[in-house]
C-alpha cells in the first residue's frame, strides 16, 4: 500500500497557507503575546476612563442595571451588538474593577452576555434555511445553546438573587489571592504592563480639555482596542489551531460525553471565542454527521472555555472584584453544565426545546425571525427600558 | 496543551488521502476474490464472507472520508473546497470499483467458471493486468506523477476498448459461446472498473471541473471520442483482439 507516499501531500493538493512553518508559528505566537498585552492594557485604559469620569458620573451611567432583569437585558443587548461575549465580559470586569458596577449588579449582566453570544451560531444556522431537513438539524443544533443558557439563567438567577451563592463562591475562591491591604489583587501583569495605560492616560490628558472628556476618550479607546485585539487574537489562533480543531472535532463526531466538554473548552480558550467553536459545529450538525446529542457537550465546553477571557481581563484589574465577577462567569457556566448535562432527564430539556423550536421553524419560517428578533432584540430592549 | 493546540496542521487531508489509498488496496482484494470466484480459482461460497467484509470496508471508508471532508471544510473554510470535492469524487470512484467487483463475484457465483478456451484465457489475462492497476492508480495519485498518469490512462483506455470489442462481438451472436450473458456482464464490469480507475488517475492531470474527462494529450494516444468515462461509449462494434 502506498500510504508512505502520502506523509506529505503533493504540492498540487496543498493550499498555499495550509501548513505553517516553524518560523510562521513562532511569529504568530509572538504576535499573540503582544496582542494579549495590548488587550490587558485596554482593560486598564477602560477602567482609567471610567475612573476619570468621576464617581458621580459613572454611578449615574450604570445605576440603571441595579435591577437583575435590566442587568440581564443589558448583558444580552451589549453582546448582540458587539457579537462577542468576550468583549462584554471583559468590559464588565473593567466596570466592576473601577467600582462603577457592583459584583451583585454585574452577575445578571454576565448571564445576559452568555445568552447574547448564542445569537452568532443561530445566525450561522440560517445558511441552510432553504433546505428543510438540513435547517431543522442546524437550527436545533444552534438553539440548544440558547436554551441551555436560558434554562441555566432561569435556575441560577433567582437562586443568586435569593442566596448570592455564585457571588459568595467567587469571593471564597478569590480570597487566597487578595492582598494584605484588602481589596487589592497583586497582579504580575499589572506590575509588568502598568506603564502602558499610564502612558495612554498621560497622552489623552494632554490633548483633552477636561477630565470628563478624557474619560470618554479613554473609554472609547479602551473598548475599541479591546474589540480589535480580541478579533485579531481569534483570527491568529484560528489558523494556529486549525489542525487540532479538525482532529478534535473528528473525535467527537461519533461519541458523546465529557471529552466533548473538554474539547469545546480547549478550542474556545485557544480562539478566545465560543461563537467560533459553536459555529464550527453547525455545518456538521446540518449535514447530519454530528448529532445534537454529541454536539451538546462541545457547546457546554465552549461556554466554560469562554470564561477564560474574563479571567485574563481580571489580571489587568488591581481590584479583587474584577477577579470575583470573572469567577462568577466561570461558576455560572460550570454550575449550569453540572445541572443540565449529567442527568439525562435534565439534559433532554434544552435539547427537546431546541428540537421543538426547529420543528416550528421548519413549519413556518416566520418563527425564525420572530424568535431571533424577539429573544435577542425586543425582549432585552423591553427589559432594559422597563426595569431600568 | 500548547503541543495539542499546534500539532496536526494539515493532517486532515493527509488522513483522507490515506483512507482513500486504503480503499484502493481493499478494492484490489475484492477484485481478486471476485475474479477467483468467476474464473474458478476457488469456491465462491468460501470467499463470500471475506469479500463482503472487504467491500463493506470500502463503503465505510467512503462514509468516513465524507465525514472527514465535512469537518475539514468547516474548520478550514473555502480555501480547501476544491480538494474536498476532488476527494469526494475519488472516494465514490473507489467505492464503485469494489461494488463492480462484487457484482462480478455475483456473476461467478451463479454461472460458475467459463470452460477452458479463448474467452477464459482472455479473462485470466485481463485479471492479471487489471489487478495491479488498481493499486497502481493509488501510487500514481499519491505521487502526483503526471507522466505515469498519462501512460496509465492510455493503457486503461486500450483495455477498455478491448472489453468493448469483445462485448460487441458477443452481442452480435455470430459465434457459439458458452455463458454468453455472464461473459458480457464480466467484460462490462471490468470495463467499468477501468473507467473508474481512469477517473481516479485523471485527478492527477486534469483540473477539478475536467476530472473524469481527460483530454487527449500530445503523444498520449487519446482520441476526442475517448473522453467519456464509460467503456461502451468509446467506440462502435469491432472484432475482438487476437489473443
Amino acid at each position: 500500500m502506498p500510504s508512505q507516499n502520502s506523509s506529505r501531500l503533493p504540492a498540487r493538493r496543498r493550499r498555499p497557507d495550509g501548513e505553517l512553518t516553524a518560523g510562521e508559528r513562532i511569529a504568530r505566537i509572538v504576535a499573540l503575546l503582544l496582542l494579549l498585552a495590548v488587550f490587558l492594557a485596554a482593560i486598564d485604559v477602560l477602567g482609567e476612563g471610567i475612573a476619570a469620569l468621576g464617581g458621580g458620573a459613572a454611578e449615574g451611567l450604570f445605576t440603571g442595571v441595579a435591577h437583575p432583569l435590566a442587568g440581564l437585558s443589558v448583558g444580552i443587548l451589549g453582546t448582540v451588538l458587539v457579537q462577542s461575549s468576550s468583549v462584554t465580559t471583559a468590559t464588565i470586569v473593567a466596570l466592576v474593577g473601577a467600582h462603577a458596577v457592583s459584583v451583585e449588579d454585574a452577575v445578571p449582566m454576565v448571564m445576559g452576555a452568555n445568552i447574547g453570544t448564542s445569537i452568532t451560531n443561530t445566525l450561522a444556522a440560517l445558511g441552510s434555511i432553504r433546505r428543510s431537513a438540513e435547517f431543522r438539524r442546524a437550527f436545533a443544533g444552534a438553539t440548544m445553546h440558547d436554551f441551555f443558557n436560558a434554562f441555566a439563567v432561569l435556575v441560577l438567577l433567582p437562586l443568586e438573587i435569593a442566596t448570592g451563592l455564585l457571588g459568595r463562591m467567587a469571593v471564597a475562591l478569590s480570597a487566597p489571592l487578595q492582598g494584605a491591604e484588602g481589596g487589592e489583587l497583586h497582579s504580575p501583569v499589572e506590575a509588568a504592563l502598568g506603564w502602558l495605560p499610564d502612558l495612554v492616560r498621560s497622552g489623552v490628558d494632554l490633548v483633552t480639555p477636561s477630565a470628563t472628556v478624557a474619560g470618554i476618550v479613554l473609554i472609547a479607546l479602551g473598548l475599541a482596542t479591546l474589540m480589535v485585539t480580541l478579533v485579531a487574537i481569534t483570527k491568529i489562533m484560528r489558523v494556529v489551531i486549525a489542525g487540532a480543531a479538525e482532529r478534535s472535532l473528528n473525535r467527537v463526531l461519533g461519541r458523546s460525553g465529557a471529552l466533548g466538554i473538554v474539547i469545546g473548552a480547549l478550542l474556545t480558550v485557544a480562539v478566545q471565542s465560543s461563537s467560533i467553536t459553536t459555529s464550527l459545529l453547525i455545518p456538521m450538525i446540518a449535514a447530519g454527521v454530528l448529532t445534537i446529542e454529541n454536539g451538546y457537550p462541545v457547546t457546554l465546553g465552549a461556554n466554560i472555555g469562554t470564561t477564560v477571557t474574563a479571567l485574563i481581563a481580571s489580571l489587568a484589574v488591581p481590584q479583587i472584584e474584577g477577579l470575583q465577577i470573572a469567577l462568577v462567569h466561570l461558576l455560572f457556566n460550570a454550575t449550569g453544565t453540572l445541572l443540565f448535562y449529567p442527568v439525562p432527564a435534565l439534559r433532554r430539556l434544552p435539547l427537546g426545546a431546541a428540537r421543538r423550536l426547529a420543528d416550528l421553524a421548519v413549519e413556518r419560517r416566520a418563527w425564525v425571525a420572530a424568535y431571533i428578533i424577539g429573544v435577542f432584540v425586543v425582549l432585552p430592549l423591553v427589559g432594559t427600558l422597563v426595569f431600568r | 496543551m500548547f503541543k495539542w493546540l499546534t500539532s496536526g496542521d494539515g493532517e486532515g487531508l493527509r488522513e483522507v488521502e490515506e483512507l482513500f489509498l486504503r480503499m484502493l488496496a481493499d478494492d484490489r482484494h475484492v477484485f481478486d476474490l471476485a475474479m477467483a470466484a468467476r474464473l474458478g480459482g476457488a469456491d465462491p461460497a468460501s470467499l463470500r464472507a471475506e469479500l463482503d467484509r472487504s467491500e463493506e470496508a470500502t463503503d465505510e471508508a467512503e462514509r468516513l472520508i465524507r465525514r472527514r471532508l465535512l469537518v475539514h471544510a468547516s474548520v478550514r473554510g473555502s480555501a480547501d473546497i476544491p480538494a474536498c470535492l476532488m476527494y469526494m469524487s475519488l472516494a465514490k470512484d473507489a467505492e464503485r470499483v469494489a461494488d463492480l467487483s462484487k457484482n462480478m463475484f455475483g456473476v461467478g457465483a451463479i454461472a460458475g467458471p467459463p470452460p477452458p478456451g479463448e474467452i477464459r484465457d482472455e479473462l485470466v489475462e485481463l485479471r492479471d493486468t487489471v489487478s495491479p492497476m488498481i493499486t497502481e492508480a493509488g501510487t500514481i495519485f499519491a505521487a502526483d506523477d503526471t507522466e505515469a498518469a498519462r501512460d496509465f490512462i492510455v493503457r486503461a483506455r486500450e483495455l477498455q476498448r478491448r472489453c468493448q470489442r469483445r462485448i460487441d462481438w458477443l452481442v452480435r451472436e455470430e459465434h457459439e459461446v458458452p455463458q454468453p450473458a455472464a461473459t458480457v456482464l464480466t467484460y462490462r464490469h471490468i470495463g467499468r472498473i477501468l473507467a473508474n480507475l481512469i477517473n481516479i488517475v485523471s485527478a492527477v492531470v486534469m483540473p477539478l471541473d475536467q476530472m473524469d474527462y481527460p483530454k487527449p494529450e500530445k503523444g498520449g494516444g487519446l482520441d476526442e471520442d475517448e473522453r467519456r468515462d464509460t467503456p461502451d461509449e468509446g467506440g462502435g462494434p469491432a472484432e475482438p483482439d487476437a489473443l
